[in-house]
């Protein structure tokens, strides 16, 4: 037996839109010098929002909160406390 | 636009149809009402075996009696009461639906 259903030849229904589905450009966050790297003073070291990272010695902070080195030197990730860490630039023994 | 086919045999006595496409909601369920109702009659009501393929996706119902060279008047009556029950939606819906014999 065919169960009857009196819209079995009727338009089906559209397919109800979705609210969701928008995502922005991905914008690469995250470190852009190593542990250990010699740098340029202006370099970049890391691209955050908020201080994921806080900035150390000769590190400066830009207004998009990225990090960058004030001296020319070595990268050093260095611990912050208990739970926060922060990048430093020591220049090199002449 | 519902598309209908009558299938008859060579003595012109209706044997099967396929019933295909979507429709307006009134049409529709017209026509879904006599489509069914007239299969499950056919099965609930006589012994003639038939085939019968559907999908309701697809908006599709094809039916064929499995002996084509005669009718039981049960069957006879039944078919031929969907054709004029299709017709006459077809004469108040032309746009709607589409008979072919």
């Amino acid at each position: 037996m065919i169960p009857l259903n009196l819209e079995f030849f009727a338009h089906k229904k559209g397919v109800g839109s979705t609210k969701n589905g928008r995502d922005s450009n991905a914008k690469s966050l995250g470190a852009k010098r190593a542990d250990g790297q010699f740098v340029l003073a202006g370099n970049i070291l890391f691209t955050q929002r908020g201080t994921k990272i806080h900035p150390g010695n000769n590190v400066g902070r830009g207004s998009n909160d990225n990090l960058f080195a004030l001296v020319d030197g070595t990268v050093r990730f260095e611990r912050k406390g208990r739970d926060k860490k922060r990048v430093s630039v020591y220049p090199i023994a002449e | 636009m519902i598309n209908a086919e009558i299938i008859s045999n060579e003595a012109g006595c209706v044997v099967g149809f396929t019933v295909k496409n979507h429709g307006e909601s009134k049409v529709c369920a017209a026509v879904s009402l006599l489509t069914i109702n007239t299969v499950n009659s056919i099965e609930k009501l006589t012994e003639d075996d038939f085939f019968c393929s559907l999908s309701e996706k697809n908006a599709f119902i094809s039916f064929t009696l499995k002996n084509t060279d005669s009718r039981s008047p049960e069957i006879a009556v039944l078919l031929d009461a969907l054709v004029m029950g299709l017709k006459s939606v077809e004469e108040k819906h032309p746009t709607e639906i589409s008979i072919i014999e």
